[in-house]
């Protein structure tokens, strides 16, 4: 006798599930939703870095170093063919210095889908098709430099692309450490409380009260001269997680402990259910939108820390390309004097934390669906 | 009863205005208060009972506001001649004269007192500056009226308490520095926003035994909102009950009691239990309909037993004068 | 009187303490004594009202009753299904668990107890999942048949709770206690939070479940309005002891401790009619922190003589099951209601 209601659209909120209500909500938050899309960009760069570099980020060549970018000019007459003028480097008798000035004799025609060095996109598939590039692929004479050279020459496009990578990735695995740490302490202090809560807690007080640039400076420099990029990267990646998991083990410790005063909390037990089934089926589904939020709004400090780091010399350190070791190349006024493009790397962190953090507050404001 | 009442509350609707739809939180309310009585405003959740107060206060949050009716309040004069009656709802809501009414001519007090009081003042200090606001003199003077006022609510020690934190005081004494406050410029009107329901059942029988008291003394007019019928029994003049944003009958508080007009009146007191009695209670069917989908015609008539198809559901009933002192919104009686 | 059955519950020497921490390192300054000796049995299909103002310690006893608190001491027997009695302080956990079949808690707050990111089919299949039901097509079969029980629709039950209003929430809580057939059910203040005009549907219906289920009812409430309706017997707490228990109408006719009496005096009726005199009670509850010595209602007390002040009243048995902790209480007339 069970009769089929059909649900009428107003009736979709009664049985939407706690993430379609969350997503109903944070969809009401423009800047939030916006910073989102930001944010999808640039991982997208981060799975793509090498399709979207048209240049080995390695390859340095002096005859080309410090070049300017390069202006781009989208229409051959009325026709859409996007091309950029040659370049000739000349040595200025009096300075010294290289000054580059375009041929407008020469157009370079970019080219989509174009020939370039080889790599594995995604890591799997070999290829050497490249977003754009140029006629004849590395063997060119002449190329293209949308943002310009570095000192040794190297395209500063490609390397950002690659940097973007490294330094992204090093954040998203310096939130998955510390939110694993951060998580299981957290958890740890906030269930079973007593003796394990004050010693996590003491802990994470003489953690937080150190300051953290000495802290980080310390370590660093304790990692061995010999270690690989690799080798480098993961402990860098270790020492800014160590630091991060305080902030998320006291909020997940916060939740566990409101938590288990709660009612619903206090029936799952009453009903029969057992310790992991009261904390995995009613507590946990409970707080990991928070979590979520916390981790984002967590991401923009680890990014933070890893280009303050390599900035410093601490971190990463060439060959490893990330921004902050880009932007170890403006460290000196007068190389930014002259060739100020190299403070480029520079936006990408500004807007990749600003949207990180306007994404991180509209999660937070629609974690909890059930608020009245 | 020849003159005018203190206050004269005409249609008035205040609404809210939401991305999820309107709600029409007070809809066409009218009643008076006269003075120096005790007006009780019963009904349940989402009724409007405290939307109607915080209107006539001019203190809505947003994003409801007034969009009809008037709030005719006689304001008292210096000479104690007649005053002179404005009408709040055309006031500007932080505008001077309001200001000088708020407070001071009508004050108002919560159901929670502790969250009216500053966790970081002393209780003193802010009855100070209330007295100040609205009278002169100097901080000496309207410290010893504190001490003096808090004395006449009841509260022990009165010395002492001047300079404790509200947290320091238990819930009653809260709500006795609450009601000292309120009083602490001679109101004309006193609006009692669920007094006592956050209290013991056994404070809350000073409390109410208090302000019966200082009404006597003072002679001010209450306006007494509580969706308890109990309170309203013990404490009221003249009842008006409210149901989804509507007076659907007022009375004299003996008649609501005990020769109730309107459906929900007569429905409501069935089904509450009584201390008195275990007769199996009668129910009423359904429960209070969502704000967002207020039901057409009489807004009671899903759960009404007398509902008749056609009329209830389609049309809204008038407020109609049954006797010199009842009137019932229901198509019973019109 | 022929010889009674065991009681389906049992509470002796009842006692909890919280204890307060001060300072850094947490140490212990005192205690709350939020229950302290309460004894007390309930028989099988009957419902023992447990009345008081808050802090009196009436949630903390129901919720250690079912051993949703840890007790500090006493003992709480119950009789299980195939008749033998337990108490529950020594079993083991997972001995525990499987005992909650017989004894369930229905809330206060509809919309703090049920996990809002359940749909009903979850939330009142739960208990039946973690007590053995796996087959899905069973426990929705059974879940249908629970919501009929209280009176809503099966065809709601792929819907979360948000969808529901405060007393429909009661009556899921209702549906999800009444799951496992227990036997004895705790209410926690059930109808406190609902609005008046669905107060009566709850009560009614918590009346009409006892009778078909043979339930037996611990029902805590400070509503002395609301006891009456639902209780055979009630007992009255203040600052964490009983101070009196009776059966229902002999207490509130015939009060034998003074803070009865002045509770029964303070509700107030919805009859103007009977405004009349009041018994009022100076000063507050007392702090359960610090009591004060002897009866800890002597100084609110009207009728208090020196050995209130100084001796902590026994319980006594002043009438055939009529229980009452008061010095005076073989002299004093007290009025009731009707």
């Amino acid at each position: 006798m069970a009769v089929v209601v059909a649900v009428a659209p107003e009736q979709r909120v009664f049985v939407a599930s706690q993430w379609q209500l969350m997503w109903w909500r944070f969809r009401k938050h423009k800047l939030a939703v916006a910073s989102g899309v930001v944010v999808l960009g640039f991982y997208l760069v981060v799975l793509g870095a090498d399709f979207l570099a048209y240049a080995d980020p390695d390859v340095s060549e002096a005859q080309r170093s410090l070049m300017p970018p390069q202006r781009v000019y989208w229409f051959d007459g009325w026709q859409f063919g996007p091309y950029v003028h040659g370049f000739k480097g000349a040595r200025d008798p009096q300075t010294f210095k290289r000054v580059y000035v375009a041929d407008p004799s020469v157009k370079v025609p970019i080219r989509f889908f174009a020939e370039g060095f080889e790599y594995r996109f995604l890591g799997l598939i070999p290829t050497t098709r490249h977003l754009i590039g140029v006629d004849g692929g590395l063997d060119a004479s002449q190329t293209i430099f949308l943002l310009g050279t570095d000192v040794q020459g190297r395209d500063l496009w490609s390397r950002l692309m690659y940097g973007t990578r490294i330094s992204l990735t090093i954040g998203l695995l310096g939130v998955t450490a510390s939110l694993v740490l951060g998580v299981v302490l957290g958890g740890l202090s906030g269930f079973y409380g007593g003796v394990t809560d004050t010693i996590i807690q003491r802990t994470i007080e003489i953690l937080r009260s150190i300051p953290t640039i000495p802290l980080w400076m310390g370590l660093a420099a304790a990692l061995p001269r010999d270690w690989s990029i690799l080798q480098v990267y993961f402990a860098i990646t270790i020492i800014i997680s160590l630091l991060g998991w305080t902030e998320l083990a006291r909020v997940v410790r916060g939740r566990f402990l409101a938590m288990r005063e709660e009612d619903f909390v206090v029936s799952a037990r009453l009903v029969g259910c057992t310790e992991l089934r009261t904390i995995f089926v009613h507590m946990v589904p409970s707080f990991m939108s928070h979590i979520i939020a916390a981790t984002t709004l967590a991401l923009p400090a680890m990014i933070i820390s890893e280009t303050s780091l390599s900035f410093l010399g601490l971190g990463l350190r060439p060959p490893a390309i990330s921004w902050g070791v880009l932007l170890q190349q403006a460290q000196n006024v007068q190389t930014v004097a002259i060739s100020p493009w190299l403070m480029l790397p520079a936006l990408p962190v500004i807007v990749a934390v600003m949207a990180f953090n306007f994404l991180g507050d509209g999660l937070r404001d629609a974690a909890d669906p059930y608020g009245r | 009863m020849t003159r005018e009442p203190l206050l004269s509350v005409r249609n008035l609707k205040t609404y809210f205005i939401q991305d999820e739809g309107l709600v029409k939180a007070v809809d066409g309310v009218s009643f008076d208060v006269a003075e120096g009585v005790t007006l009780g405003i019963v009904g349940e959740s989402g009724c409007g009972k405290s939307v109607t107060a915080r209107s006539i206060l001019r203190i809505v949050d947003r994003p409801g506001r007034i969009v009809e009716g008037e709030i005719h309040f006689r304001r008292p004069s210096a000479n104690g001649g007649p005053g002179r009656t404005v009408d709040l709802a055309t006031l500007e809501p932080n505008g001077a004269e309001m200001r000088a009414i708020r407070g001071a001519e009508i004050a108002l007090i919560f159901q929670e007192p502790m969250s009216s009081f500053s966790p970081v003042h002393t209780i003193g200090s802010q009855i100070v500056e209330a007295i100040r606001l609205h009278q002169p003199g100097g901080r000496r003077e309207a410290r010893d009226k504190t001490i003096e006022l808090l004395r006449r609510v009841g509260v022990s020690s009165p010395e002492e308490r001047v300079d404790q934190l509200s947290n320091q005081l238990s819930g009653g004494m809260r709500q006795r520095a609450m009601i000292a406050m309120a009083l602490s410029c001679h109101p004309t009107l006193l609006i009692a926003d669920e007094p006592t329901t956050a209290l013991d059942v056994t404070t809350q029988t000073q409390i109410l035994e208090l302000m019966r008291q200082l009404q006597q003394e003072d002679g001010m007019a209450i306006m007494l909102i509580t969706h308890d019928l109990g309170v309203i029994a013990t404490m009221a003049t003249d009842v008006a009950v409210m149901y989804l944003g509507r007076v659907v009958e007022q009375a004299p508080v003996d008649a609501i009691f005990h020769a109730p007009l309107h459906p929900y009146t007569r429905a409501l007191l069935r089904s509450i239990p009584r201390i008195r009695s275990r007769a199996r209670l009668v129910p009423i069917a359904g429960a209070v309909p969502h704000p967002y989908d207020r039901p057409t015609g009489c807004p009671f008539h899903p759960r009404c037993a007398e509902f008749k198809a056609g009329t209830c559901d389609r049309q809204e009933p008038r407020l109609t004068r049954i006797g010199d002192h009842h009137t019932v919104s229901c198509f019973l009686y019109e | 009187m022929s010889a009674a059955p065991t009681p389906l519950l049992r509470v002796a020497g009842l006692q909890k303490l919280f204890p307060i921490r001060k300072g850094f390192l947490k140490r212990t300054a005192g205690y709350v004594r939020a229950v302290d000796g309460v004894s007390f049995h309930i028989d099988e299909g009957e419902t023992l009202g447990l009345v008081g103002e808050s802090g009196c310690g009436k949630t903390t006893t129901a919720r250690c009753v079912l051993r949703a608190i840890e007790p500090t001491a006493g003992e709480i027997f119950i009789r299980v299904a195939n008749g033998s009695v337990v108490e529950l302080g020594q079993l083991r956990p997972a001995e525990l668990r499987a005992l909650r079949r017989e004894m369930q808690m229905i809330f206060q707050d509809p919309f703090t107890s049920l996990n809002p990111r359940m749909t009903l089919l979850d939330l009142v299949g739960e208990p039946l999942l973690v007590h053995g039901m796996k087959s899905r097509r069973e426990r929705e079969e059974r879940v249908a048949d629970l919501l009929r029980r209280v009176g809503l629709r099966p065809e709601y039950m792929r819907r979360f709770p948000h969808a529901f209003s405060g007393g429909e929430r009661q009556r899921i809580g209702i549906a999800r206690a009444l799951a496992l057939h227990p036997r004895l059910v705790v209410a926690d203040e059930p109808v406190s939070a609902l609005d008046v005009s669905v107060q009566a549907q709850i009560l009614n219906l918590l009346v009409d479940l006892q009778a078909d289920l043979r339930l037996t009812y611990l029902f805590v409430a400070h509503d002395l309005s609301v006891v009456r309706h639902i209780s055979n017997r009630v007992a009255v707490m203040y600052v964490g002891r009983m101070v009196e228990l009776a059966k229902t109408d002999e207490l509130y006719r015939a009060p034998r401790h003074p803070y009865t009496a002045a509770l029964l005096s303070a509700a107030p009726e919805p009859d103007p009619r009977v405004r009349s005199r009041r018994l009022m009670l100076q000063g507050e509850v007392a702090n359960p922190a610090a009591p004060p010595g002897g009866c800890y209602f002597h100084p609110r007390c009207p009728y208090a003589i020196d050995v209130c002040r100084t001796e902590t009243p026994a319980w006594q048995e002043i009438s055939p099951a009529h229980f009452v902790g008061c010095h005076r209480a073989h002299e004093l007339q007290l009025a009731g209601v009707e």
